[in-house]
């Protein structure tokens, strides 16, 4: 265990090293702090005490909610694994078995403020129990229920590590989830019905159900679920860190003969198709791909509104807006030292970025796209692509500005981040706006409109050309320091 | 302001790089003329490979002038560009891209066609026996096969001037001898050659002239054959500068 105990103080400091070098990780974790933080002052306290009120009474409505919110968290909450210096791979160099590796890397995640948080909320949340029937079972029930939670958040992470477990694991059953929850949704209320049979069954009902359970007896059968599914959890856990940690990198990997065969015109071309391999390996775009997979099995089954589509449209870039505004977030500094080394000037590297990011995100619409000419004709569908290049010109526009001021390492296979989730949300309301815009004058009976949409058209143009200059001459100016960020 | 000509050479007037209190480079004066083979030696940490950024506009100067090729350099300089090959101390390459799609996607930046670039690119793999291994990720390449992936970059679109930041670390005998003729061909072809090394028997029988650079600045600048009319080696000059630590105050290590 000393040995273990001195890795994890090592990594404690380096991480906290990590963040105080970096003043945008600082402010990251400050606006994360503050908008988690709010949340537990402010919407808590009273959720739990109607939460212990009611479990007094027998009942869990609310208890049920606090715990499927503290069930996501926990999914989450792993993530932050990405921001620890003494990774499990390297730590495999060192005389450590898997299992300590294992507790190293599951601590590590604890060195975030991020991870304590929601412990330390979690803990609070548990107070309740002591007004349930079922004090100590229901308050251990929890506990196993945000540690299996955590232990499948980070098996999730352990999968998407290795590239055999992703195309044949997750990528299919990502594909069946959103399958089934399509059907589900077309069958209207009785899909419901369904999906609440389904909830019954969950693992936060469960804790609910024991806590409440009238006898020890009838505690039993949900405590022994929730002890099988986190067993079951634990298993997972131990088997995908280990696949991880030992995965083989393929020296040619699968995904080459895909990607031979996508060819790009122009000079630019071998760069495109480098930036748009490089940005689907994030999670963003899988995503929203799936996401109007669903509305495409869902439209097999009727006709979808065009507005539905329209909408889905909008929502895909806001899925995406962390992706498009934080272009440089995948790059290393040497990357951005070849780009420098290339003749290529700022406004070249950005519109490459562009181009990448343009491809991707014609695939995930495509199939929309393609389901309006099926479904509404040519001239939906000419609408539906209206919409989409408004809302990639100006999503483009204000991506470029803040990928260049405020660049935030990303990770490959993990959801994109922009560091600020302020910047994050004024980013997608400042990019859809224009496209809003064009969705109501679509609908809108004004003889106006087909000139209002051209204007905004024409503007969003306009403005994409102007930052596409101003954050290429801001590129070249601040190239240095978006590597000594991304570092 | 120095006279921009239509030479092949390198020019550094007063150049002095500063990051915050440390001064990386103070008053830099080098002159090398077009189609010599120049050594720039130095210990580590010395100020090379920021030489190397500031000659070829990857780093702005603090105060100073260079002037590579005609061209005054600065970051946004890209016509500069067009006519150095550098192959940067850490090869600068994409982790998600194979060798062979490195050179593929070079070539048409620097104006070669699809079809000059393959050529060309084949022709380079096999001088620098990456053939085998063009369908490697880079991130799956040895420190070696990236090293030779970025000299392949810099060399594709024949350039004017060549800077190299130690070219040899982590080559094979085999491919350091084949990047040694090259280089000699090249430089007896008008290419001024500019290399940062510590393989110091290596760069002996490469270069013609050398500086030797210590702390930031330059002590040091001859010619390998004055140095050889004096009886010396390079490797007495470099320590004559540099100094040699004695291993007396290691008497622990391998006494089990």
């Amino acid at each position: 265990m000393a040995g273990i105990a001195l890795i994890l103080e090592y990594q404690w400091r380096a991480f906290w090293r990590r963040v105080a070098r970096t003043r945008q990780r600082v402010q990251f974790y400050l606006t994360l702090f503050a908008l988690l933080g709010w949340a537990f002052v402010a919407m808590l306290p009273a959720r739990l005490a109607r939460a212990a009120d009611e479990l007094s009474a027998g009942q869990t409505t609310s208890m049920e909610a606090v715990l499927w919110a503290f069930y996501v968290l926990w999914l989450f909450a792993p993530v932050e694994d990405a921001n620890v210096s003494l990774t499990s791979r390297r730590l495999r160099t060192y005389p450590v078995d898997v299992g300590r590796l294992l507790i190293v890397r599951t601590l590590s995640v604890f060195c975030s403020p991020v991870a304590l948080l929601i412990a330390a909320g979690s803990l609070i949340s548990l107070w309740p129990f002591l007004f349930a029937r079922q004090t100590a079972l229901g308050g251990a029930a929890a506990l196993l229920l945000f540690a299996s939670a955590f232990g499948f958040g980070m098996s999730a992470s352990h999968v998407l590590s290795v590239g055999e477990l992703r195309r044949s694991l997750l990528a299919p059953l990502a594909v069946i989830g959103v399958a089934l929850g399509a059907v589900l949704f077309t069958r209207g209320p009785q899909g419901i019905e369904q999906l609440r049979l389904v909830a019954a069954v969950s693992p936060p009902h469960l804790v609910s159900a024991v806590s409440v359970a009238a006898t020890l007896s009838a505690a039993v059968i949900p405590l022994l679920t929730l002890v099988a599914v986190s067993a079951a959890v634990g298993g997972l856990l131990f088997w995908s860190f280990r696949r991880s940690v030992f995965a083989q990198s393929d020296k040619h990997a699968l995904g080459r003969a895909a990607d031979s065969v996508l060819w790009f015109p122009g000079r630019f071309g071998g760069l495109v198709r480098k930036e748009q391999h490089e940005f689907r390996k994030l999670l963003d775009l899988w995503l929203g791909l799936l996401l109007v997979l669903a509305v495409g099995i869902a439209s097999l089954f009727g006709p979808l509104p065009p507005i539905v589509r329209q909408a889905i449209i909008v929502i895909v870039f806001v899925m995406n807006t962390h992706v498009i505004m934080n272009c440089f977030g995948l790059n290393t500094g040497a990357e951005l030292t070849r780009y420098s080394i290339l003749p290529l000037r700022g406004r070249d590297v950005l519109l490459i970025k562009n181009l990448g990011l343009t491809v991707n995100v014609a695939a995930q619409l495509a199939l929309l796209i393609l389901i309006a000419v099926w479904r509404s004709g040519p001239i939906e569908a000419v609408a539906e692509v209206l919409v989409a290049a408004v809302l990639l010109l100006s999503h483009l526009a204000w991506g470029n500005l803040v990928s260049v001021t405020s660049p935030f390492k990303m990770q490959f296979y993990r959801f994109a981040s922009s560091g600020q989730p302020l910047t994050a949300m004024a980013g997608s309301t400042i990019g859809s706006a224009p496209g809003v815009i064009v969705l109501f004058m679509l609908h809108s009976e004004s003889s106006w409109s087909a000139a209002m949409i051209a204007a905004v058209l024409l503007l969003s143009l306009a403005v994409y050309l102007v930052s596409l200059h101003h954050s290429g001459r801001s590129f070249e100016r601040r190239r240095h320091v978006i590597g000594e960020r991304l570092s | 302001m120095l006279k921009e000509h239509s030479s092949s050479g390198i020019e550094a007037r007063d150049v002095t790089k500063t990051f915050g209190s440390v001064t990386a480079v103070r008053n830099l004066n080098l002159q090398v003329a077009p189609g010599t083979l120049f050594g720039f030696l130095g210990p580590n940490g010395s100020g090379k490979s920021t030489t190397v950024k500031l000659l070829t506009g990857l780093l702005a100067p603090t105060k100073g002038e260079v002037l590579v090729a005609g061209h005054t350099v600065s970051p946004d300089n890209i016509d500069l560009r067009r006519v150095i090959g550098l192959l940067p101390e850490d090869a600068a390459l994409f982790h998600s891209l194979t060798i062979w799609e490195h050179l593929e996607l070079s070539g048409p930046l620097y104006g070669l066609s699809r079809q000059d670039t393959r050529a060309r690119a084949i022709q380079l793999l096999r001088h620098l026996d990456l053939e085998r291994d063009s369908g490697t990720y880079i991130d799956q390449a040895s420190y070696g096969m990236r090293k030779k992936c970025a000299l392949a970059m810099a060399l594709l679109h024949n350039p004017r001037i060549l800077f190299l930041d130690e070219p040899f670390e982590g080559i094979d005998p085999g491919s350091s001898r084949n990047i040694k003729d090259l280089l000699l061909t090249l430089a007896a072809r008008g290419v001024t050659v500019f290399v940062t090394s510590h393989i110091l028997e290596v760069v002996e029988r490469l270069i013609e002239q050398f500086a030797i650079i210590i702390r930031g600045e330059v002590v040091c600048c001859q010619t390998v054959a004055d140095v050889q009319r004096a009886g010396m080696t390079l490797e007495d000059v470099y320590f004559q500068h540099a100094g040699k630590p004695s291993v007396g105050n290691l008497a622990w290590l391998g006494s089990h």
